[in-house]
């Protein structure tokens, strides 16, 4: 299969051109997705091939964006939405909780909501308020949504791709901070990265390091670094974080019996203690020292020049995994 | 201040509460002597259901059960106007709305058992028009731009059909309402929104909810034409949606308010300690099942033999449906709990049904029950 060379947010793109060409049930909507080309331009050029029928520039309200799509997908169709900012889900977060995750449930499997909502999220880039949440573990708490999280433009198109062709409502967020951090081969053509699925992006043996989305880039740097101080670290990208791969956050756990998890969101009720329970009660015998979290602090996400203490970085990173060593 | 028909110059009304009618008006309907006589069926069998329901609350049977007493002409009268392949999309207690589209009884009382739904049809092209609706909205006012999009995407694929989504007063303040109907108005959809004006969300009257005068006349907000009819005539509320429909069809969004008062209380949880009784004794008056009697005797399309004979029959088909859905519904298993939460389950889903199984195996459903 030829490849070509795509950022993260080119390959998002791609997976909602091939999508469309492929099923004329799919259709884009949100704000500025169309004429715009979104304000990340991560919908660049399916206006102009898909047209105005099918790609929507819908008014400014994102509980109207979700209740449509809700309502489009009971009708056959299989909406793509797109939240401008993950903060900005907020507005919608009603219409997702109250009818989105429960409409398969409530009607029996007759009306399944296959929808996926699209949102750039986390910081980096120095945005205003709202325009630098992490709230994933919302949305993985509530019963009833995929949540995915790609770290690489080949996993940007085929989790997109899977997701649009999963029949229940998947979570698709998108790590903007990466969106044009670097290029990689991305086929050309339909391809499904399958959901649910781990990847790991770094073997090794001395501890596993969780974590998706941008924070994979610190992460790695990390275990680069401390490997010329003989430290063999393993990265292990989730990309699902609902369901989440317990199978390979486990199996590697048991190898290295020490863990850190990396994540932007706020510490408290975010997902590295989700996982750090998942490896108490899964592998505790594995383990040799205490499960370190690398997070965002629980303050309310700090602006511009203060978003370089908020977010994880490759040197806490770093200071985690001698300290884990260490014990 | 409670308000009346009355008071509005442009409130459509064809039966008056003394059951006094405008000939020439009724003549002009499109309903013909058996259709008249099914309005007033599906008013008697809406009544009749929500006495049976709430005595069965009263009893324990039921776990809640919402009242709709006084609304009656409001329910059928809009469900009425829909052809057989349109959309209806429903607040609680619009019971005399299914009725009207032919749900049985005891697919609406299961909802309040189990919390459910289920449709007998595969796909949509092989729904019976009671089946073309979502399931039962809780969260007040969300139905609005979920109908929306329903119709849009109805419309992306060519079909000629209309969706009526009801709301009440209190679900017309929230955001859900606007959104709805802007989507509608923009993106020109068939939709006609009715807002049920009863006048009482719970405690909060129409006054705490509003400081307009009508709710139609939001209806130029969104770039289409608002509509007031007495809500407790069925005839003009019949009439008046199906011009909405017929405008929805064409491509214009519509609105419809049905100007009404809830009689009963807001559910069976509710002590109903909060309003005048004179002005529920003003709205007994202006009852809409007492008025389409008084224009059916006129008529001699009914007789009071026949209006009771109408009304044991719905008595009994309540009590026989209460009767067959509770045997229904005392089969649930634990294993229900994990049914269709998803279209495509992850495992998880299987390890924990597998985990409360272990659970039910060792100890015995008893322990669990409550």
């Amino acid at each position: 299969m030829a490849a070509e060379k795509l950022t993260l947010v080119e390959a998002v793109a791609e997976a909602i051109h091939d999508e469309m060409a492929e099923d004329e049930s799919v259709v884009l909507l949100g704000e500025d997705v169309g004429r715009s080309g979104g304000v990340f331009r991560a919908t660049e050029g399916v206006y102009e091939a898909f047209g105005p029928e099918r790609v929507i520039d819908t008014p400014l309200s994102e509980t109207g964006i979700a209740g449509a799509a809700i309502g489009l997908s009971a009708s056959g169709i299989k909406p793509i939405a797109e939240i401008q900012f993950m903060g900005f889900t907020y507005a919608a977060l009603e219409q997702l909780f109250t009818r989105a995750a429960r409409m398969n449930a409530r009607s029996r499997g007759q009306f399944p909501c296959q929808m996926v909502l699209r949102a750039p999220f986390g910081g980096g880039v120095r945005a205003p308020d709202l325009h630098g949440e992490s709230m994933e573990a919302i949305f993985v708490h509530h019963p009833g949504f995929k949540v995915v999280v790609p770290s690489t433009p080949h996993d940007a198109k085929g989790l997109l791709t899977a997701a649009i062709r999963d029949p229940d409502p998947v979570i698709f967020l998108e790590p903007k901070k990466i969106y044009r951090a670097f290029r990689e081969d991305v086929p050309e053509g339909s391809y499904e990265t399958p959901l649910g699925e781990a990847a790991i992006r770094r073997d090794g043996t001395d501890v596993s390091l969780f974590t998706w989305g941008a924070m994979t880039r610190p992460t790695l740097e990390a275990a680069e670094t401390v490997a010329e101080e003989g430290i063999d670290c393993e990265v292990v990208d989730l990309r699902t974080l609902s369901p989440m791969d317990k199978q390979t956050l486990v199996e590697s756990f048991k190898k290295t019996g020490r863990a850190v998890v990396v994540h932007e969101a706020p510490k408290t009720g975010g997902l590295a203690g989700e996982i750090t329970a998942l490896l108490q009660e899964e592998a505790l015998y594995y383990q040799e020292a205490p499960i370190e979290r690398v997070t965002g602090w629980d303050v309310v996400y700090p602006l511009y020049e203060l978003e370089d203490f908020q977010l994880p970085n490759a040197t806490r990173v770093e200071e985690a995994i001698r300290d884990v060593i260490e014990v | 201040m409670v308000r009346f028909p009355e008071e509005y110059d442009d409130c459509e009304q064809i039966v008056a509460p003394d059951g006094s009618y405008d000939a020439e008006a009724v003549e002009a309907l499109d309903l013909d002597a058996d259709e008249l006589r099914e309005l007033y069926g599906s008013m008697i069998q809406a009544r009749a259901l929500e006495e049976r329901g709430l005595t069965l609350q009263r009893q324990g049977e039921f776990h809640f059960w919402m009242e709709c007493r006084g609304l009656e002409a409001s329910h059928v009268g809009t469900a009425a106007a829909l052809g057989d392949r349109d959309w209806m999309n429903t607040e609680w207690r619009q019971y005399g709305a299914h009725i009207q589209r032919g749900r049985p009884l005891e697919d609406i009382l299961l909802f309040w058992l189990r919390g459910y739904e289920e449709w007998e049809a595969e796909t949509i092209e092989a729904m019976k028009p009671y089946e073309r609706r979502l399931p039962h909205i809780v969260a007040v006012g969300t139905q609005v731009p979920q109908t929306a999009g329903l119709m849009w995407g109805r419309k992306l694929q060519s079909h000629d059909e209309v969706g009526l989504v009801g709301v009440g007063d209190g679900g017309s303040s929230k955001g859900d309402f606007h959104a709805g109907l802007n989507f509608a108005g923009v993106l020109e959809l068939p939709v006609v929104f009715v807002v049920f004006n009863n006048q009482w969300a719970i405690s909060t009257p129409i006054e705490r909810q509003t400081a307009a005068e009508t709710y139609a006349d939001r209806g130029i907000g969104y770039g289409f034409e608002g509509t007031l009819v007495d809500g407790n005539d069925v005839l003009a509320t019949y009439r008046e949606t199906k011009r909405a429909v017929e405008r929805a069809r064409s491509g214009e969004p519509a609105l419809v308010e049905t100007l009404t008062y809830r009689r009963g209380a807001h559910s069976s949880s509710d002590a109903d300690d909060y309003r005048p009784e004179a002005d529920r004794e003003a709205w007994r008056k202006r009852d809409p099942i007492d008025r389409y009697e008084t224009f059916l005797a006129d008529r001699g399309l009914l007789d009071s033999s026949d209006f009771e004979a109408i009304e044991a029959a719905a008595k009994d088909r309540a009590k026989e449906a209460a009767e067959n859905a509770l045997e229904i519904a005392e089969t649930q298993s634990p294993s229900e709990v994990f049914d269709e939460v998803f279209s495509n389950p992850p495992a998880y889903i299987d390890e924990q049904r597998e985990e409360l199984f272990g659970l039910v195996e060792r100890h015995g459903e008893g322990a669990f029950r409550w």
